[in-house]
């Protein structure tokens, strides 16, 4: 406690010292372009009363001395959205947005992702400043983790990093990083997702109304794109209790520029402070995590760039106790080019090449067996699409081909040298080769369409397990948007997806233990049909979108008896279930800006009930992350220019899981026998953070902040896992007890985050 | 508030188009341990599921004891009805054995038991003896306490058979009147198809006082059994205690425990062969 103690004094000492600050009236900010992300420079900046003012110099940056509490400042550049500020809203960073030629397009101050422009339901942009403005949960804007905060999305359990989107599992989540698949998105534990938000420019997410180019996984589409080409050079960075990490976005002369972005974690250093040699960070023990993201850019002309990039996560987790020699590691390694090349002003193309590795490995000495166990995912891809606009109509089409190769099992292992052979351990190589096509247009002055097709060609090589398989899907998308008015819009959207990979996992860990298995001729496709309505309002700083869905999939895939049953057996195919999943619900989430107060909330009532011929004796039972209610709100507000609170509450249904139902004795062993799936819950989930950052004063181009953030603050023991204890002797009396662990407490973390 | 009051029937319409789940009918509360040795004559124990949660102790196991039942056994030749008979150095101490019908590799057995008004029934077969070669004491740095050494018993087993098998390997000190699991219990020879013999560590773990420890000291003496099993013992106790192999500790394995007797009922009829040892540690 003496650390919170300090902790809450640091804070307090600042909070002080930023109200003297205050009374100082002298503004230091840089304006940028919200969609590129880059210094505007000679924008003008204007006092409204006065009418004094200056310009921003090449870096996008100005210098004001205000005397009035209550000025108003304009901040203009001719291509952009003039902006009216209050001196009181005045940020280190102000954006401005290029002024658009589609005459319908409604610019909702404060919210850059207005829901009424898009054809499609359910889709959330993030730009910069959006991720900006998100709160911090355990000192990081972790933008994977702020996708759990919106309907409809939920982690796995806590701390996982791994999205449930509408009932579907962490399987079916496409995440392209610059267009590039990304296999898995989480180090150890969800502690950290493998998205450091530092070189992230903007981030989109949908989860119904896939363009056609999308394809492969049913739940949603997550693309993330990395900072641009800088009018500068910057770099920024953090250092907190857990991870330190730093970004530089390089101009190195007007065609090349750099972007070169890294972050550590160093939980060893906390070893001392910990003490406790069964944890993580035992004496013999080691974890770390690192990523490592390097992309160069090219401008040949105004027409033509090529980037090309680098993309490398690692988790590292050893244990040498004693004798024993156990080990972890995890990781991808993604490699990617892109080649943008515009015809015309209305007519562009992009075409990408790029190879998509991951690899999990974990081996361990202990008895009965010594083993090295590996899996391995690898996808390449060549992609291309071309994007013509003419008259409010926008088509894009274009194709990919993929040639994938799995590894779900690979096993050294031995007994006193002795090799054991598990058979079977063989790659599965499959192609996607897809032509798809998007077409959006206004079909009157009220009513827009977004119609799309995807064909997709699956081919699956033999081996000794399966056959060859050839086959063809087609996947339709259909949304429809109807304007009531400018401020109100309701929206249809129906797709067809097909996912060709299977995968199974531990619940409840965030260990990736999974094994990935392909189609078949007897394990079909995972498809879903998905219908969802949707309805936006939008009015002065009130945003309400609100939508209802209900997704079938069908060949839905479970294993039996999990993951780890199936690493020695020769044939995992045998221990697959496959069933179906219904998954229906409504989704609400309400957004006001008054003044310098922010709210957000986002309630979802869903239902996802599995069923299996298999399991239950074929009757329906609720997904294990089936969580009728989903309820979070974030609140945020601007004490003033230097200050910032934010708080962050969460509740949700708790997930299902199997209880015993009694105990049986055999072999003179007291067994637990279960009850029907999945029939009883975890208690209800909810925890409140809180969190404070202060800006300092900014020197020239150095600007930092110190952010404080409380997780958990009334120290809720949210159940992480369920585990059953014999407590007693069982040559006399016993009895079975449940024990409920709980993973994250109360848990302050301070982080110093800096730009320049 | 308008628009509140908007989706407040949408609201209502999801909740009314929740599905009631049915329940399904659940699991006999008979539990069934019921083996057949080559050589030896049948030995089937019934007992009653015990309430978890409740206290367990002599009396609720004496309470569960089901001996109301009627055991019939068939080989295929002749058919007998099973009689209570008592081992008073077990649990269950009541038991149903036969008196005519012993353990053969090329009979198929079935059991059937009537109780309640159902009938439970299952069948199974012998599988061949195992062999072992070998068996030798083997030294290690305890992982705990680094001055002691961790002892195992080392078993070399004869795998030349092409079929896969299954096995469970049962340990007592001598001074002890019965077997009990020893580490690992079970495994299979799936992997190991390719080698004419395979070695196997064997330790004797215990919990005592809520400590495992390993029950294998020096001066001590062991009686070891390696028991062939059927591949559905296999897969009750394999969906019970898991992989051993399995590096993720406390984690929960399946819950669809396989039974091979018809009507729910919970556990196995499995065809045994035995090869017990005795390992003198010096």
């Amino acid at each position: 406690m003496s650390k919170t103690v300090k902790l809450t004094y640091i804070f307090t000492y600042l909070l002080v010292l930023s109200t003297k600050l205050l009374a100082q009236s002298h503004f230091s900010v840089y304006v940028f372009d919200i969609k590129n992300n880059t210094a505007i420079s000679n924008a003008a900046i204007v006092m409204e009363s006065t009418g004094k003012g200056t310009y921003t110099d090449n870096n996008g940056y100005f210098e004001l001395d205000n005397s009035s509490k209550n000025e108003i400042i304009v901040i203009s550049k001719i291509g952009y959205e003039t902006k009216r500020l209050h001196s009181s809203k005045i940020e280190n960073t102000i954006y401005l947005t290029p002024k658009s030629n589609n005459l319908n397009e409604t610019i909702i101050h404060g919210f850059s992702s207005s829901q009424l422009k898009k054809i499609t339901p359910d889709q959330i942009y993030f730009s910069k400043k959006d991720i900006e403005k998100l709160p911090f949960i355990l000192g990081e804007k972790d933008i994977i983790k702020l996708i759990q905060l919106t309907p409809g999305i939920q982690p796995a359990s806590e701390g996982q990093s791994g999205l449930l989107v509408r009932g579907g599992n962490a399987s079916m989540n496409l995440t392209l990083l610059d267009n590039v698949y990304l296999h898995n998105t989480a180090h150890l534990g969800g502690l950290f997702t493998a998205i450091n938000s530092d070189f992230v420019h903007s981030l989109s997410f949908s989860k119904a109304g896939f363009d056609g180019q999308f394809g492969g996984r049913l739940s949603s589409i997550t693309e993330i794109n990395t900072l641009e080409k800088p009018k500068t050079t910057s770099f920024n960075g953090s250092i907190g209790l857990l991870a330190a990490k730093i970004t530089g976005n390089i101009k190195i002369n007007e065609k090349n520029s750099l972007l070169v972005s890294g972050r550590r974690s160093y939980l060893e250093v906390l070893k001392p402070l910990i003490n406790d040699n069964e944890s993580i960070l035992g004496d013999t023990k080691n974890y770390f995590l690192y990523d490592f993201l390097t992309k160069y850019r090219y401008e040949f002309n105004a027409k033509s760039s090529f980037e090309a990039f680098t993309y490398i996560t690692r988790d590292n987790f050893s244990d040498k106790t004693k004798v024993k020699s156990r080990k972890l590691v995890w990781g991808n390694l993604l490699i990617g080019a892109n080649f943008r090349h515009n015809y015309s002003e209305n007519l562009n193309s992009k075409t990408t090449v790029s190879n998509s590795y991951y690899e999990f490995e974990f081996s361990d000495n202990n008895f009965p067996f010594n083993y090295d166990a590996k899996n391995t995912f690898n996808n390449f891809s060549i992609k291309h699409t071309l994007s013509l606009k003419w008259n409010n109509k926008l088509l894009k089409f274009g194709g990919n081909f993929d040639i994938n190769s799995t590894l779900p099992k690979r096993i050294n292992a031995s007994i006193d040298y002795t090799p054991i052979v598990v058979q079977n351990q063989v790659r599965f190589h499959f192609k996607e080769t897809a032509i798809f096509g998007d077409l959006e247009l206004p079909i009157s002055n009220k009513t827009s369409l977004k119609t799309g097709l995807r064909i997709i060609n699956y081919r699956l090589d033999n081996n000794v397990f399966v056959e060859k398989n050839n086959r063809i899907e087609y996947e339709p998308r259909l949304s429809l948007k109807y304007d009531l008015t400018s401020q109100n819009a309701f929206k249809l959207s129906y797709q067809r997806i097909s996912q060709f990979m299977h995968q199974a996992s531990i619940p409840g860990l965030s260990l990736p233990i999974d094994f990935f298995i392909t189609s078949t001729k007897v394990i079909k496709p995972q498809i879903s049909d998905q219908l969802s309505f949707g309805y936006t309002h939008e009015h002065n700083g009130f945003q309400l979108n609100s939508s209802i869905y209900y997704k079938k999939i069908s060949n839905y895939t479970e294993f039996i008896n999990g993951a780890a049953n199936n690493l020695f057996n020769s044939d995992i195919f045998n221990d697959i279930a496959v069933g179906s999943l219904n998954s229906y619900g409504l989704e609400v989430s309400v957004k006001k800006k008054i003044k310098r107060f922010t709210s957000q909330t986002a309630f979802t009532l869903s239902r996802s009930i599995a069923n299996f011929k298999v399991i239950n004796e074929g009757k329906d039972f609720p997904a294990t992350f089936d969580r009728p209610i989903n309820i979070n709100t974030i609140l945020r507000y601007q004490l003033n220019k230097r200050i910032e609170i934010g708080a962050l509450f969460i509740y949700t249904s708790g997930q299902t899981y199997t209880r015993p139902k009694d105990v049986r004795i055999i072999n003179e062993e007291p067994l637990l026998n279960f009850e029907q799936k999945n029939r009883s819950r975890y208690p209800s989930y909810h925890r409140l953070d809180l969190s404070c950052t202060y800006s300092f004063k900014p020197k020239k181009k150095w600007n930092s902040k110190l952010n404080l953030t409380l997780y958990n603050v009334y120290n809720q023991k949210n159940t992480f896992n369920i585990y059953h204890k014999i407590d007693g002797d069982l040559s006399q009396s016993y009895s079975f007890s449940e024990v409920r662990e709980a993973l994250f407490p109360f848990i302050p973390t301070l982080n110093w985050l800096f730009k320049f | 508030m308008k628009k509140t009051f908007f989706l407040i029937p949408i609201i209502l319409i999801i909740i009314s188009c929740s599905k009631e789940l049915n329940d399904v009918s659940s699991d006999d509360n008979l539990t069934v341990e019921a083996k057949i040795n080559e050589g030896d004559y049948a030995e089937i124990f019934l007992t009653n599921a015990l309430t978890f949660n409740s206290k367990i102790d002599s009396l609720a196991i004496l309470n569960s004891i089901e001996s109301k039942a009627k055991v019939t056994l068939s080989d295929g030749e002749t058919s007998e009805v099973l009689s209570l008979k008592r081992n008073d150095s077990r649990f269950p101490f009541v038991f149903y054995g036969s008196n005519r019908i012993k353990g053969s590799i090329e009979k198929n057995y079935k059991l059937s038991i009537s109780i309640r008004d159902k009938e439970f029934t299952s069948n199974t077969s012998i599988p061949s003896k195992p062999s072992i070669l070998s068996a030798e004491i083997i030294e290690t740095d305890d992982e705990k306490e680094i001055t002691e050494k961790f002892l195992s018993i080392k078993l070399t087993i004869d795998n030349t058979e092409n079929t896969t098998r299954y096995f469970k390997i049962l340990i007592k000190n001598t001074k002890e009147t019965n077997f009990k699991s020893a580490e690992p219990f079970i495994f299979n020879s799936e992997t190991l198809s390719s080698n004419d013999s395979f070695p196997l560590f064997v330790s004797y773990p215990k919990k005592i006082n809520g400590e495992v420890k390993n029950q294998i000291k020096k001066g001590a003496s062991f009686e070891l059994s390696l028991v062939s099993i059927t591949r559905e013992q296999f897969d009750f106790w394999k969906a019970i205690k898991g992989d051993q192999t399995n590096t993720i500790e406390e984690n929960s394995f399946s819950i669809n425990i396989p039974s091979n007797i018809s009507n729910d009922a919970f556990g196995y009829w499995s065809g045994e062969n035995t090869t017990t040892i005795r390992v003198d540690i010096p």
